[in-house]
């Protein structure tokens, strides 16, 4: 059987129509999606702050007028050093970090307290080069602060607070 | 008029009869004639938009050590959720505005319509993640979320796209992105 020209033309025409007809039955169209993951802001302590033991002795000292007394005081113990942290973060971005001038620490069993004044390698403000970043906290104690300098452990907590800026 | 003549014209006009019976039946077998209705409607081409500047971004997480998972609800601002040890970061320079994506599709007043979302791959470098696209309504299953609604009696319907990102315990930091294609048919 011969297709006319005629009628081949009708067959393809038909085929177009249903396909565009198709076309306007349906419709897509695309957005874009993101997520993003950081590494978590943390501290880690490498190794905690030991301030020396003190030894302490009634020193009298003779003056003109008359015998004056007083305190004597020296370091009696070694294996002490500063804190030293890990801060753990987003390399390249930049953290703050707070660390106290002072805390207090307080004797094992009483309530005698000394002062801790602060002193660290890197205060305020850093920038993370790498994932992880190592900062040291050292301390002092004023035995002046102290109340009667009574023997014994003292303990206290020092709190360093590292955020993303 | 001798028995001959008589003979000749019965068979000619009983040839002719049978001819002209012949002729009635063929022009009754051959060709047919019958009727039936014809209708037709036109209706509006069917049409799907992502609103301009609309994405569908989780925003920023941090690390986690367990399966977690962060969810934005399919709605015009969108609330999102999480489970697993992540956190989710709402301030500072790391962190970025929570979307869902936004499109709108228009056709025929009131029509029945299905739109079809696949499930979108997430890419930072050598790592992806798995994000579960989620409409108002419908349900996911086999890697296609699926969502049966009628557009407006204008014709029109806002179609806001939220969905689940997926973390699994081994994830990795980066920056990762990926493209959500929303599909709307006629029923």
């Amino acid at each position: 059987m011969r297709i006319t020209k005629a009628a081949l033309s009708i067959c393809v025409g038909a085929a177009a129509l249903a396909f565009c007809a198709q076309a306007y039955a349906s419709s897509k169209a695309d957005a874009p999606v993101a997520a993003r993951i950081i590494e978590r802001a943390g501290i880690d302590i490498v190794s905690p702050l030991l301030l020396p033991a003190v030894s302490t002795a009634t020193v009298a000292t003779a003056g003109t007028s008359g015998i004056a007394t007083g305190t004597s005081a020296r370091a009696v113990s070694s294996g002490v050093g500063n804190a030293t942290l890990t801060i753990h973060g987003q390399s390249g971005d930049a953290v703050s970090m707070a660390v106290p001038e002072t805390f207090r620490v307080v004797r094992d069993g009483g309530t005698e307290a000394l002062t801790v004044k602060t002193n660290t390698s890197a205060d305020g403000g850093a920038l993370m080069n790498g994932d992880t970043m190592s900062v040291n906290v050292g301390g002092n104690v004023n035995l002046a602060s102290g109340d009667g300098l009574v023997p014994g452990p003292y303990n206290g907590l020092l709190v360093v607070v590292v955020q993303y800026n | 008029m001798n028995l001959r003549n008589i003979l000749l014209g019965a068979i000619s006009v009983a040839a002719v009869a049978a001819m002209a019976d012949s002729a009635a039946a063929q022009s009754t077998g051959t060709s047919a004639t019958a009727t039936a209705p014809a209708a037709a409607k036109i209706i509006q081409p069917l049409t799907m938009t992502a609103v301009s500047n609309t994405a569908l971004n989780f925003g920023t997480v941090t690390l986690g050590t367990t399966a977690s998972t962060v969810t934005l609800t399919a709605a015009s601002t969108t609330t999102r959720g999480k489970t697993g040890d992540i956190v989710l970061v709402t301030s500072g320079a790391q962190s970025s505005a929570p979307s869902a994506a936004q499109f709108t599709a228009a056709g025929e007043p009131s029509a029945a319509i299905t739109v079809t979302a696949a499930d979108v791959t997430l890419t930072s470098g050598s790592n992806h993640l798995t994000v579960n696209p989620a409409f108002a309504g419908g349900s996911n299953a086999s890697g296609t979320t699926t969502y049966v609604t009628a557009l407006d009696n204008t014709g029109s319907l806002a179609l806001p796209v939220g969905g689940t990102l997926n973390l699994p315990a081994n994830m990795v930091a980066g920056a990762y992105s990926g493209t959500l294609s929303v599909t709307v048919t006629y029923n």
